[in-house]
């Protein structure tokens, strides 16, 4: 016998002490609320519809959904959410540096001078001289 | 009559059969639910819960010679809900003194099984009752596997663990008391 045979004795035998089975007290009052309860009727239990192995099969895969985890990885979330949008909408916007962003003007040498001209004028004049010269052709 | 005829005779209904059950297994199982939950009243809300659920669903039961078997399950059950509900309410705490005055050579067992009392109160309800299971009400690895509706490899892993666990929890609270060796026989 080694120490671990003589630890299970030993816990063997303090259980049976401890126990000390004896009659409750309360077995009549226990037998009047259960004469006080109606059974379920027997073919309201699956067992007796389905084989054992499908109802054991499906309750062994059955898992119990964790609340608490769902519920406090959705607080998670949320308060991540809000945190966002409250960062997002407190930050100051700074004031545009250059104004809006539009077509420049476009520099050109000739005969040594430096011109500056508008391109959508220039676009337009151009289209202009073209309908001039297709007219004229 | 026999137990068989008894299980059948109350899932139709006969609560005098059923009385008679009750008669046959409430002592052993009111030692269980003490053991497993180590407080009387828990104890007594528990066996009265599992006694009603049997009655309840008694017909059911397709297999009368697994009434044993099942109903002890019930009385797990009923007690790990106890301990769940407990949770959420203040714990008392029994101060009933455990063992009985020590006297002469048997001061090493009752410290021993002072010992192994407050070592049972630390480890988990559930690792209790396994143990309860296959060390008091005797069930074989198998029979517990059936009784917890766990398999047999489950079962004996679990028992191996809590007891393990048990042996840690006594082993902690040896050198605060410098009274216990192991004992190692031949």
């Amino acid at each position: 016998m080694n120490r671990y045979d003589v630890f299970e004795r030993d816990v063997t035998a303090w259980l049976d002490d401890a126990a000390s089975p004896r009659m409750p007290d309360f077995r009549d009052d226990l037998l009047q609320r259960t004469a006080a309860t109606r059974q379920r009727p027997a073919w309201s239990f699956p067992e007796r519809w389905l084989p054992m192995t499908a109802v054991t099969a499906g309750r062994r895969t059955i898992r119990t959904v964790p609340w608490k985890t769902v519920a406090l990885l959705a607080l998670l979330v949320l308060v991540l959410t809000a945190a966002a949008v409250f960062l997002a909408g407190s930050h100051p916007r700074p004031a545009p540096m250059l104004g809006r962003a539009a077509n420049g003007l476009v520099a050109y040498a000739a005969d040594g001078d430096i011109f500056a001209v508008d391109p959508v004028e220039i676009l337009e004049v151009l289209q202009h001289v073209l309908q001039v010269c297709i007219v004229y052709r | 009559m026999d137990q068989r005829g008894l299980v059948e005779r109350a899932g139709r209904g006969d609560h005098d059969a059923f009385a008679s059950l009750v008669d046959a297994s409430l002592a052993r199982l009111e030692a269980v639910a003490r053991l497993i939950l180590r407080d009387p009243e828990l104890a007594r809300d528990a066996v009265q819960d599992a006694y009603i659920r049997a009655w309840r669903d008694l017909p059911g039961l397709r297999d009368p010679d697994r009434f044993d078997a099942w109903l002890h399950r019930l009385t797990v059950n009923a007690c790990l809900d106890a301990v769940r509900r407990r949770r959420r309410r203040p714990i008392e705490v029994d101060l009933s003194p455990i063992s009985p005055p020590v006297v002469g050579d048997e001061t090493g067992l009752i410290a021993d099984r002072d010992l192994i009392e407050r070592g049972f109160r630390r480890i988990r309800p559930d690792q209790r009752a396994i143990i309860v299971l296959h060390h008091y009400v005797g069930m074989s690895l198998s029979a517990v596997a059936e009784t917890l509706d766990i398999p047999q490899g489950t079962a004996q892993s679990r028992l191996h663990r809590a007891m393990a666990d048990l042996r840690a929890a006594i082993a902690a609270d040896e050198p605060a008391r410098g009274v216990i060796q192991p004992r190692v026989s031949a």
